[in-house]
């Protein structure tokens, strides 16, 4: 039979008002359950993105410019801070015991880019000893960097092949990163040479607020990676110890704040999650139940009509899955929608690295809370089908005097 | 009742087809201009959009008005394209500010693009509800 | 088809104060002859409806056979007493039964939107607009249960138990609640029904009933007499 001549799809669609208000109910639970895990898989992904782009096991800066607070913003906030020491203090942490590789990068904020108002973060690294950001670089760029290169994060609008001008000096824009779901995804890297040059005219120019520093003389962060078999506490105190005005954090510590609120977001979320889906659950299950109580004795008539025990339980069923699953499918493409369009807003408005993941993960976010939505239905429908299937049409026309 | 049946459409239109075109001036506005007082590109796409949010309130008005069957099928036809246009103006048509996280990306975007998706389903849904009835109606 | 009740009796466990139990129907034999019109009288609570469901494969008996035709329908499983009810037995229940999410028509095909494929039903709908000009409720073919009267609820469900021109047809209080008019109407036609060849067996307290009647019964306290 034709699902539309069926009697389950003429019950549903008999009473519109019954079938809305129940189908509303399922799209609430998928919308909740989509939403949910694709938020907490975002940040799991934000945060796996933001630890490998991150790379070393130390940094390096100067302590006159720091706090704790403040640095983790430089990291996480893309900061628009920036600050330099002698580099001579990179030579004294060079020196060092239990380090495996060093190298350093030099920060600057342009005054304005182009089209937006908004100042952006400049990073320069050294080539040479680079071992944090050039593997991503050569990634996305599929060559080193020449001098007036640029990488740009992925949140800049720009194309790749264009040009983007930094204190009168014209850069070339040569690879797009992906995405880590932070405010780094703002920030533009380029080599020693083009920082130099960059950090040379913006003091020309006189919009640097560090009025008298030697671009050959100076670094702004120092990056570690300590060598196997030290602890990296041990090597940390040492060089907090050793050089002097100089301030040394663990880069996980940095991200341990982020990944302790991460935590306790996920588990709001999840908590929030479960509590949706089992308030749905519960008042599906009584809207089943009431909804069948009142047809009891069109029930009764079936029976009578010739519908065995289990015809009646199928038609209580397939009553549960046409509505769940209209309510899924329509709740877990408005999720979907809802979700992919806003994900900068929340990444802006929580701080948090929320980084959507690719498509496969997000087809198993879409099918994992249809499953979890239609399963709910038929969970809550089960028991009132069990019980419908127990009636005994005599007793029920019989008491209708 | 049997208004909500037979009107639903041009009210649900209408609502977000005002939502639209007031939001994009206000709740969800491109950025401001910038400190000189020029505009940024995005500008140009929250003007875009607010025409294009004129339009489809005009057709969402005749169509919770008029009462002849096949024009407000006609009508409905028309949203259709005319929302999933204004769903690709910012970024594709027009173009927004370089960085993504700025509030024209963040916020102006997506709720242009969902507002539009869904003023272009609901018209849609109406058109398939509309066309099986005229087919339909005997058994 | 011929309906053989033998010692079929029913008592029911009655909740309370301890459990007493509650004889309905004592035991007692009955038969039903095709092509007559079989009347069950008595008072309310005298067991009629009772022994109707049970005659009808809807109430299984505390003990004692139900046979059609010399099989015991209770020894059937459910699976297959459901088809034969539904091939079988026609039954006009009391009170109002449509099946609300449908309309007149599709309440009459009921049983073969139950069991029965979508071409089937098609070909039913021919059979369902007969039977509703006979009843005269032709034109309500695409009406809601809710927009009929009592009577043209009542003449529904009788059309809906006779579409698949079952071998047995029962009716509980089939007159009941309806104007003079509809009640010689409806008797009207169970009567065409039994001189068709059908079995008809209908439970009622309406006296002018008798007049279309071939066997009578009373029933008084679960026991039961024949009186004509």
């Amino acid at each position: 039979m034709k699902l539309t001549e069926s009697l389950s799809f003429r019950n549903v669609t008999g009473r519109p008002g019954r079938s809305a208000a129940l189908v509303i109910l399922t799209f609430l639970m998928a919308v909740s359950v989509v939403c949910g895990t694709l938020t907490v898989t975002s940040l799991r992904t934000g945060l796996g993105a933001l630890e490998a782009r991150l790379g070393a096991d130390i940094m390096t800066v100067p302590a006159s410019a720091v706090s704790k607070q403040n640095f983790e913003n430089i990291v996480m906030q893309g900061s628009k801070g920036y600050f330099y020491m002698d580099r001579s203090y990179y030579d004294k942490a060079a020196e060092r015991e239990g380090i495996e590789k060093i190298s350093f990068q030099l920060y600057l904020a342009s005054a304005s880019a182009g089209c937006c108002s908004v100042p952006l973060q400049i990073i320069g690294y050294d080539p040479e000893t680079d071992f944090t950001v050039s593997p991503w670089i050569r990634k996305s760029a599929g060559r080193e960097l020449g001098d007036l290169d640029v990488v740009v994060g992925n949140d800049l609008s720009v194309f790749v092949g264009s040009t983007i001008t930094f204190y009168g000096v014209e850069c070339n824009v040569a690879a797009k990163l992906d995405k880590t779901g932070t405010d780094l995804d703002t920030a533009v890297y380029t080599n020693l040479n083009t920082i130099k040059k960059l950090i040379a005219s913006s003091v020309e120019l006189g919009m640097n607020e560090f009025t008298d520093i030697d671009p050959d003389r100076v670094v702004s962060c120092i990056l570690i990676k300590v060598a196997d078999g030290y602890p990296v506490d041990e090597v940390l105190n040492d060089l907090n110890l050793h050089v002097r005005r100089t301030k040394s954090f663990r880069t996980k510590d940095m991200i341990s704040g982020v990944s302790d609120s991460l935590t306790g977001v996920s588990d709001i979320v999840g908590v929030l999650m479960c509590a949706v889906w089992l308030l749905g659950l519960a008042v599906l299950f009584l809207a089943f139940r009431m909804s069948v109580n009142e047809r009891k004795k069109e029930f009764a008539v079936l029976r009578i009509a010739g519908a065995s025990k289990k015809k009646l339980a199928g038609i209580v069923m397939s009553e549960a899955l046409m509505i769940t699953l209209a309510g899924a499918a329509v709740g877990i493409i408005i999720g979907l929608l809802m979700m992919i369009s806003f994900n900068g807003l929340i990444e802006e408005s929580t701080g948090l690295p929320f980084l959507l993941p690719d498509g496969g993960a997000v087809a198993l976010c879409a099918v994992f809370a249809l499953a979890v939505s239609v399963i709910g239905g038929m969970i809550s429908a089960v028991w009132t089908a069990g019980r419908i299937s127990r009636i005994d049409a005599g007793v029920i026309l019989r008491g209708e005097n | 009742m049997k208004i909500l049946k037979q009107r639903w459409a041009g009210i649900v239109l209408t609502a977000l087809s005002l939502f639209l075109t007031i939001g994009v001036k206000t709740v969800f506005a491109a950025c401001g201009p910038k400190e000189d007082g020029s505009w940024m590109a995005c500008h140009w796409a929250e003007q875009a959009v607010f025409a294009s949010g004129i339009v489809l309130s005009c057709i969402s008005v005749m169509i919770l008005l008029i009462s002849d069957e096949k024009v407000r099928l006609g009508l409905s036809l028309a949203v259709i394209p005319a929302a999933a246009v204004t769903a690709l103006i910012p970024g594709v048509f027009s173009g927004l500010c370089m960085m993504t996280n700025m509030h024209c990306h963040t916020v102006t975007r997506p709720s242009v693009t969902v507002i539009s998706v869904l003023i272009a389903a609901a018209a849609l849904v109406d058109v398939i509800i509309k066309l099986r009835s005229r087919k339909g109606g005997s058994r | 088809m011929k309906i053989t009740a033998q010692s079929v009796c029913k008592e029911f466990i009655r909740q309370g104060r301890g459990t007493n139990r509650f004889v309905a129907v004592k035991p007692l034999d009955i038969t039903i002859e095709q092509g007559s019109l079989t009347l069950l009288m008595g008072r309310s609570g005298s067991g009629k409806s009772t022994l109707l469901n049970m005659l009808a494969g809807l109430l299984t008996p505390t003990s004692g056979k139900v046979m059609y035709d010399g099989d015991d329908i209770y020894a059937m499983d459910d699976e297959k007493l459901s088809r034969f009810r539904n091939a079988n037995i026609g039954v006009i229940p009391q009170g109002q039964t449509a099946i609300h999410s449908l309309d007149v028509l599709g309440n009459i095909c009921l049983s073969y939107m139950i069991c029965g494929t979508g071409r089937e039903l098609e070909a039913a709908y021919p059979a369902a607009r007969e039977l509703m000009g006979r009843f005269g409720i032709a034109e309500l073919e695409t009406a809601r249960p809710e927009e009929l009267s009592g009577g043209e609820l009542r003449r529904m469900a009788i059309a809906r138990a006779m579409l698949r021109k079952p071998g047995v047809i029962f009716a509980d209080e089939p007159t009941c609640d309806l104007d003079d008019e509809n009640t010689e109407l409806v008797l009207g036609i169970l009567k065409d029904a039994a001189r068709s060849g059908a079995a008809v067996f209908i439970v009622t307290h309406e006296r002018d009933a008798v007049r279309y009647a071939d066997v009578i019964y009373e029933m008084n306290a679960g026991e039961i007499g024949r009186t004509s």
